[in-house]
This record gives C-alpha cells, structure tokens and sequence, in this order.
C-alpha cells in the first residue's frame, strides 16, 4: 500500500474509502516482479494426506502449507497442492496451491511487512506468484506508513507476492470494496490530536 | 436251624451265612463296576487334573532351510514372491512360511515390483499375504518410491499395502511422517494418516535410499 502523499495531512485521518470498484481494481498488475519469491518447497501438516506425484490433498484437522522461507503460511479445511514434475525451474514446481473452507494467509511483503488474509478461498498461481482470494476478503496489511494495520474487505482481492515497493501489490475487487487505514502522524504535522 | 455231624463222620463245613454267596456277588459286581469307571468315564477328571501338554501347531514336516530363496508361484504357475532369507521354516503343504531376517520380492499384476526388507515375515501362499514386522523397509524403484514402517502387510488378492507404526519416506516429490500408510503396489496413490498429524515436506523429495540393512 502507497503511503498517502494527499490531503491527509494534519496528523492522523481515519481515512474510510468505499470503493465501488466494479471489477476495475484500484490499480493495475505490476509490469514485472522485481523481487523474486517463488515458492520452491512447502512444508504441510494435517490429518490425512493423499498423495501422488502430480498432487497432494491434504484434509482434517485443519491441514495448513507453508514455504520453506515462511513467506506464505495458509490454513483452511482443505488444501490441494498441484505439482509439475516437468517444471524447468524451481518456481514452477509448486504450480499451484488451492486452499478452501475458512481460509487463513499469513505471509510477509518483500519489505517484510506482515499480512493476513481470511477468506473462504485461496488459490496461489506458482507461474505469476499471485494469491487470489475469494469470498468475504479480509486483508489486513501492517505499514511503517499507517498508524494501525490498514484493512481491505471485499469480494476477491489479488495479491502480488513478487511486488516491487512501487508496485501494485493487491488488487482489491468488490461491490464495494472498503478500504481502511490511518496514516501515521507526521513529525512536522505534530500539532494534531494524534489521531 | 444248627445241623450237629453224625457220630463216625468226618466233621462237615462250618455253617455258612446264607447270604454269603449274595454278598459275594454283590462285591465283585461292584469291583467290576468300580473298575469299568476307572478306565472309562474318570479318565477325562483326571486329564483336567493333569498338566496338559502344551497345543503345539503341526510342525510342517520340520523343515527349516537356512539361507534360503524361495520362490512361491500361484495357481497358474507365476511367481508371487521370492524370499531371500536367513531361515525359513514351512508347514506342511509349504503353502505358510515363517521366514526370519530376509528380504521378498512382491511381483505385482502389473508387472510392479515392491521390494521389502524385514526382521520377520510370515508369507501364507493360499491367501495370498505377507505380513512383515520388525523394521521394515519398502521400496519401488518403478515408483521411485519408498517408505519404513514397523509392520507391512501386502494382500495381493486385494491389491493392498498397508504400513503401521513410525512410518516415514518419500516418493518422487515429497517425503513424509506418518503412523499409517495405504497403497497399492504401484505406490501411485498413498493415503497418510495420523492420530495426531501427518507432516511431510514437498519438494525436497529424499533420494530412494537403498536397503542397506
């Protein structure tokens, strides 16, 4: 998320923005992942896997997927990880992850910023490193730049794992979609009742 | 009545109790009845009463075969395993086998081929079963698969492996922890469960280790 150069100036502004997105999106994908985050191997845990070399599905006891660098952790009734065994590289081996039922993301921005997501999909797409979230989206985004974490609530809400800072990292979809943040107090701007 | 000897005489027997012969009658059907009860129905009482010897299964002929491979073939004469044994004992019929420190080969329908290793095996031919215990190691090299487990139990009429107890391994894509494992004897497909959770790791699969036991 942009830290906001407008008019939000003195001090800190609870911004509320409904947005009637209309399937446009606040902005659009990023030209070219600047980072590069793929995930190459996932650790899994649940109570029954079924397992063959194209894919696992894993169920009960609320099976949960994590990247071996921690930066994608999901938790949901049931994930099914897709596999490409004739992958040219690393990134594409995991060629998608699909997670259903009550889902819950954590993950980290390239910049280290923590995320959550709670949806009642998730599909990660392992050949453009996006997440797709569907069904009452809840992103909650932590920035330097925010007073509080910042929350998004919509439809369905892409997220961009390999997002340079100055590119889109969410692409927020909804009817509306709602987006919250506080920016944070500036120093020069100090006279405000700091909030 | 008292009959008294006629002078000149010899003197004539003792008088005898009329009822003697009764009596005596009496006694000795009864020593045969005695006796008859002794041989026939009071033998069971006193095989309770005895230590029993302890049931032992026939043993099949005796035959233990040291260092042994042995082939079994089914009805129509293909093989359904090779044993590679340190001994083995068979039954009778040499249709059970109870075969101690070994490996088996399991040819499968489809030409698959599951290789275990094991502490011990107990190999029944008529129902088509291997249950193996002690350590037991499994592996494909068609699947590029392999796991260990505490027991393995392969059920060729049914086409089933079955892995119980601190199972763990990998196949071409992924290695795994489990307390039990279904498959097939392809190993394609496996089912992983656990009473508490099964974790594995995909994408660092761990190279087909060799049974180097």
């Amino acid at each position: 998320m942009r830290r906001a150069k407008c008019a939000w100036s003195a001090g800190s502004i609870l911004v509320l923005v409904c947005v009637c997105a209309l399937a446009a999106g606040t902005v659009a994908a990023p030209d070219s992942g600047k980072t590069s985050r793929t995930v190459g191997t996932v650790r899994v845990t649940a109570k029954t896997m079924d397992i063959s070399d194209r894919q696992w599905v894993l169920s009960g006891g609320r099976p949960t997927a994590q990247t071996s660098d921690g930066a994608l952790f999901v938790e949901a009734d049931r994930i099914v990880v897709y596999l490409d065994r004739q992958a040219k590289d690393r990134a594409g081996f995991v060629s998608k992850v699909s997670a259903t039922g009550n889902v819950n993301v954590r993950s980290t921005t390239p910049d280290g910023q923590p995320v959550r997501v709670t949806a009642r999909t998730a599909t990660y797409n392992g050949q453009d490193s996006t997440v797709t979230f569907e069904g009452d989206v809840v992103v909650t985004l932590a920035s330097p730049d925010l007073e509080e974490p910042g929350v998004m609530r919509a439809g369905r809400v892409t997220y961009y794992m390999n997002a340079g800072p100055d590119d889109t990292r969410f692409r927020v979809e909804g009817n509306p979609a709602e987006v919250r943040a506080t920016p944070r107090a500036r120093p020069a701007e100090g006279k405000g009742q700091g909030k | 009545m008292h009959r008294e000897a006629a002078p000149g005489k010899p003197p004539q027997r003792p008088p005898v109790c009329p009822l003697m012969p009764v009596l005596r009658r009496a006694v000795t059907l009864l020593c045969a009845v005695v006796l008859v009860a002794a041989s026939g129905g009071c033998g069971k009482r006193r095989a309770v009463q005895e230590p029993s010897p302890p049931a032992k299964e026939r043993p099949a002929l005796g035959v233990t075969i040291k260092r042994s491979e042995t082939v079994q073939e089914d009805e129509r004469g293909r093989p359904m395993w090779r044993i590679l044994a340190e001994q083995t004992e068979l039954d009778q019929a040499a249709a059970r086998a109870t075969v101690r420190k070994g490996e088996v080969e399991v040819f499968g329908e489809k030409g698959r081929r599951l290789m275990l290793s094991f502490g011990g095996l107990a190999a029944n031919a008529e129902a088509r079963r291997l249950h193996a215990w002690g350590g037991v190691t499994a592996k494909s090299d068609e699947a590029g698969a392999w796991f260990r487990a505490d027991t393995v139990t392969v059920d060729l009429k049914t086409d089933r492996v079955v892995a119980a107890g601190n199972v763990q391994g990998s196949n071409p894509v992924g290695s795994f922890q489990a307390d039990r494992l279904e498959t097939d004897m392809n190993l394609d497909r496996i089912r992983l469960t656990g009473s508490e959770r099964v974790t594995a790791v995909i994408g660092l699969p761990q190279k087909l280790q060799e049974n180097k036991r």
